[in-house]
């Protein structure tokens, strides 16, 4: 099974702190390939972003059905441009948040999302609304740290904690998921520390995708219609096809 | 990895006929052993089967748990022991309709849960009602065929391929999960007729405790407390099985 995982942000940087722990993450006989996008922001933390990585997710999307993959993980926990790359590719794609999302719902009652900033805490909301699974969300809460200073390990873990218990302790969580796949290294400190279920939404879209194609299941093509295929005008757009 | 599947019913015609499918979801990549139990009723169909074998199910996660399993899969589409057995064990435990319905949430808009008679309908509901994914779903219908009446393959998947063109032509579904792990068999000839995705609750279930054990991650304890321990009067109870095990907790 082969396995194409898409960070949607064009950080060279990011994406080689990234791989490793992919490749560690991917299951029995399954072959992991993690790439970023050539074009696009360094991160993704708003709906600006989304919109701007939209089209280059896309086309590496297509790439990845085109040279064979059996699946696609869009590895970012705010769920950019899901729906868009369903109509667009017929092979399973799964993304992080979602995916987290999935799997929580299976291990309590009520969970909270801890992310990276207020603005990527709404977007993960509007998707929590639109997915209809609000009544089983205690908070969305952010560690107002960037997607970048992650890196930053002990900041990192120190904010994120620190918003994961306020979640359990005076939100009502009974268990949390990390809202950035660039969280990973933090899971570790976070099931130390807490006595709840902590889910990595990276490991999470991975693994589902691996089950989706085990199941040979793939998204419904009366959710996600082929888009009708039209003209569209400006040379931003000359690698576009339909 | 070794990983027990529990078929809550005690028709070793239907354990038979179910086990294969379960063996090939599983693929060879960790120990999976799929068994029924000994005591109870032979489908599970209602609410009275479900009361009549809590004691039973429940006495097999416990069992599953104290054996060294790293995970246990109630194969029900009922759900039925699910609440319980999480409260009682530690070890993560999957069951078919929680798993199905949560797999199903990735795939598409709306989803219609095709069970097996109408009275589970009710049940049915019930469950969606009580994880909160209602607006999630379509409809749920029936195929009209009992449990043990699934076992003829070709009746059951026309039967089921009639109340999934209805769901998916009249009640917006977009999606299929089969309410029934009987049904398992058919998953694959049904996506294929039907040309949406038709998920296999016991599929779903089994590979949704295996992502668990490897993910390291099992039910929270704020979710499902342990049971307070307590006398326990009755034989009835003592021909459990539990051998010490206790159905609150280990005893001497």
């Amino acid at each position: 099974m082969r396995i194409k995982v898409i960070i949607p942000n064009a950080s060279k940087e990011f994406l080689a702190t990234q791989i490793d722990e992919r490749q560690a993450a991917a299951g029995p006989g399954v072959e992991v390939t993690t790439i970023c996008l050539e074009d696009g922001p360094v991160s993704l933390e708003s709906g600006v972003d989304d919109a701007l990585v939209a089209v280059p997710l896309m086309i590496e999307a297509r790439k990845a059905q085109d040279e064979g993959y059996d699946a696609i993980v869009i590895d970012c926990a705010a769920d950019p441009s899901v729906r868009a790359v369903r109509e667009y590719v017929d092979i399973p794609v799964t993304s992080a948040g979602e995916a987290a999302f999935q799997y929580v719902l299976g291990l309590a009652d009520t969970f909270s999302v801890v992310t990276v900033l207020e603005n990527t805490a709404r977007l993960i909301e509007d998707r929590l609304r639109t997915y209809g699974l609000m009544s089983r969300v205690a908070s969305v809460r952010f560690a107002d740290v960037p997607v970048l200073d992650l890196e930053d390990l002990s900041l990192a873990c120190e904010r994120i904690l620190a918003q994961a218990r306020e979640a359990i302790d005076h939100d009502g969580a009974d268990a949390i998921v990390l809202g950035c796949t660039g969280m990973s290294p933090v899971t570790k400190h976070l099931q130390e520390n807490l006595e709840v279920p902590v889910v990595d939404p990276a490991v999470a879209a991975l693994t589902l995708a691996e089950s989706l194609v085990r199941m040979g299941v793939s998204h419904s093509k009366k959710s996600y219609l082929t888009p009708p295929q039209k003209k569209v005008e400006g040379s931003m757009y000359a690698g576009w096809k339909y | 990895m070794k990983i027990r599947v529990v078929i809550p019913n005690t028709s070793q015609a239907f354990l038979e006929s179910q086990r294969p499918e379960r063996q090939l979801v599983a693929g060879g990549r960790f120990d999976l052993e799929v068994i029924c139990l000994d005591q109870g009723p032979e489908s599970l169909e209602s609410a009275v089967d479900e009361a009549v074998v809590g004691p039973a199910i429940l006495a097999e996660g416990i069992r599953a748990e104290a054996q060294g399993f790293d995970a246990m899969v109630i194969d029900c589409a009922m759900d039925i022991g699910l609440e319980s057995i999480r409260e009682r064990v530690s070890i993560p435990v999957t069951s078919a309709a929680q798993a199905s319905y949560l797999v199903a949430l990735g795939l598409g808009d709306r989803f219609s849960v095709i069970t097996m008679i109408e009275p589970a309908t009710r049940l049915i509901h019930n469950l969606l009602r009580r994880y909160g994914l209602t607006q999630r779903v379509a409809s749920v219908r029936f195929a009209d065929v009992p449990v043990l009446g699934l076992m003829d393959t070709d009746a059951a998947a026309k039967a089921i391929a009639k109340a999934s063109r209805i769901a998916l032509d009249s009640d917006s579904a977009d999606v299929i999960v089969l309410g029934c792990t009987g049904m398992a068999p058919v998953a694959r000839r049904l996506q294929r007729e039907l040309q949406v995705p038709v998920i296999d609750p016991a599929a779903a279930a089994l590979l949704m405790a295996e992502s668990y054990v490897r993910m390291g991650l099992t039910h929270s304890r704020r979710s499902y407390h342990r049971p307070p321990d307590k006398k326990l009067n009755g034989s009835m109870y003592q021909a459990a099985g539990l051998e010490g095990l206790g159905f609150y907790g280990p005893r001497q």
